[in-house]
């Protein structure tokens, strides 16, 4: 928990190359983000590695609000980071995104 | 009085049902009743991580010793089931004291299958369904110590992969003229077996073992035509078999596990079966599933038949196994008619699209780097969910994306354009 990086807003570089109801792994700073937009054109943004086992949720399957985990199939809400069932049940940490000036950017915590 | 829903089995199948049924908001007693001594475990590391020793019974849990109070599901160990008493609507533990339920799940499981040869019951062979058989297997894989696995299955491939990154001699013996027959098109078992014998893994198919020697423990298995393999352990690995004694006794219709409806129902209607001892009917007739997903899916769904939404269970198959650092991933269940479409993946990942005669998607295996072929695999078992008639050539070529294919074939389905579109363009 570095104090330094509380509340700080930075740009997604990466977001205007994912396409709709798609996802892409973005590192920042040691980190590995996962980026969501959805179906409605909207971004979010959670940690990229599943709850369950150590697995990239970036390389999983986005339909509608959902992302699934390529290795067990388990499913979150990338909206809200909740667990949709087995095997996962530790839901996933969300970060809030916000559009400034057309570019996306990302609050850490 | 509140309503019980009893679950008998503790694996995956009975543990999601009760979660799946807290989840669908059945707010009535929920009772597992459990034959083993430790916690409900994950089973797909027995073979893997625990078998390593790099996680613990603890690590592989699933669920926390708080789950079961937050969630108020009566998790009773040491509770082996011996009878159902279907007009009393009772079933009894082993002490003799008689549970009733409103709704049951049997969820059971499977034992190993035990080769009818002679030599089976010396010390050094050994069977891996539970964590106790996995910590009693642990020791032995030593290096330089011989192992042999008889049945070229995922779980015998497993052991041996992490038998090998042990340095571990391994030879798997399989009966079949392939290893993984049935479950995988050849042309994914061939990359396991590659991979297999990169590693230093022998692979021995068409090998009968006949018996297993050895005097006070076992020295190696003799094949049919005499050939003899030295071992210091021998793997029973060449299936499972259901568990349905239970049913069986109570007179549920048993016929290669238990028959049940589209809605997991037994002849009983009040007794549902999941997973492993479940046989359940699809468009192609009759299925049982040995398979992880399988079981977690038939649970969830039971957990909506008894909470009220009777929705028929119809969810696409889907299996993985981790073979040292490659995964192989399949959806669907493969026929003998299928026409096989290959496609390329990145970093030597490997797709294949088994169609039906008529073109329509029936099954997919991927094998390779799990960030490269999971995904792929997923939008195929949407498509095959969607019983979609892709275009081959489309499936075949890597720049084609398939998301791109699915959500074309999405607007047309139940009509046969592409097909009509396939015909028009040769």
């Amino acid at each position: 928990m570095s104090s330094e990086n509380d509340g700080r807003w930075v740009e997604v570089p990466i977001a205007d190359k994912i396409e709709l109801e798609e996802v892409s792994q973005w590192d920042f700073e040691g980190h590995s983000y996962a980026i969501y937009r959805s179906p409605e054109d909207e971004y979010f943004a959670t940690d990229d590695i599943c709850t369950h086992e150590h697995a990239h949720l970036s390389a999983g399957y986005v339909e509608d609000n959902t992302i699934e985990c390529p290795r067990h199939a388990g499913r979150f809400c990338y909206k809200t980071g909740e667990a949709l069932g087995a095997p996962v049940c530790i839901d996933l940490k969300t970060y809030p995104i916000r559009i400034v000036d057309g570019k996306v950017e990302l609050q850490l915590s | 009085m509140s309503e019980r829903v009893v679950i008998v089995g503790a694996g995956h199948a009975g543990m999601n049902a009760a979660r799946a049924l807290r989840d669908e908001g059945w707010s009535g007693e929920i009772v597992v009743l459990s034959g083993e001594s430790s916690a409900p475990y994950e089973r797909p590391p027995l073979s893997k991580d625990f078998l390593l020793g790099t996680k613990t019974i603890t690590d592989i849990a699933i669920n926390t010793p708080d789950w079961f109070v937050q969630n108020n599901v009566e998790l009773r160990l040491n509770s082996h089931v011996e009878s159902i008493d279907r007009s009393e609507a009772k079933v009894f533990i082993a002490d003799g004291e008689g549970i009733s339920f409103d709704s049951l799940i049997l969820a059971t499981g499977s034992t190993a299958l035990i080769p009818p040869i002679p030599g089976i019951d010396l010390p050094g062979v050994v069977s891996l369904r539970s964590a106790e058989e996995s910590e009693h297997l642990q020791p032995r894989l030593i290096v330089g110590k011989k192992l042999v696995i008889l049945g070229g299955g995922l779980i015998g491939l497993e052991v041996a992969a992490t038998a090998r990154s042990l340095d571990v001699e391994v030879t798997v013996l399989e009966r079949a003229d392939s290893i993984l027959t049935r479950m995988m098109p050849a042309s994914i078992s061939n990359e396991i077996q590659d991979l297999h014998r990169d590693r230093g893994t022998e692979i021995r198919v068409g090998v009968n073992v006949v018996a297993i020697e050895g005097d006070s423990s076992v020295q190696g298995v003799r094949s049919d035509t005499g050939e003899f393999f030295e071992a210091d352990t021998v793997l029973l690995a060449v299936g499972a078999k259901p568990r349905v004694a239970l049913a069986e006794a109570a007179g549920l219709l048993v016929d290669d596990g238990i028959l049940v409806n589209e809605h997991l129902q037994t002849s009983d209607r009040r007794i549902y079966a999941a997973g492993d001892i479940a046989n359940f009917p699809t468009e192609n007739g009759k299925r049982r599933l040995q398979s992880w997903k399988s079981a977690i899916d038939q649970s969830a769904a039971i957990a909506r038949n008894i909470v009220g939404s009777a929705l028929p269970f119809a969810t696409v198959p889907w299996l993985w196994s981790d073979q040292f650092d490659k995964v192989v991933q399949v959806a669907g269940i493969p026929e003998a008619s299928n026409i096989e479409i290959m496609r390329p993946l990145k970093d030597g990942g490997k797709m294949s699209f088994l169609l039906s005669p008529d073109g329509v998607l029936q099954a997919a295996a991927v094998f390779g780097d799990v960030s490269i072929v999971a995904k792929p695999l997923r939008v195929a078992t949407a498509m095959i969910e969607k019983k979609v008639s892709p275009i081959a050539e489309h499936l075949a070529d890597p720049e084609r994306d398939l998301k791109a294919i699915l959500r074309a074939s999405r607007d047309q389905v139940s009509e046969p354009q592409s097909l009509m579109a396939a015909a028009a363009n040769q």
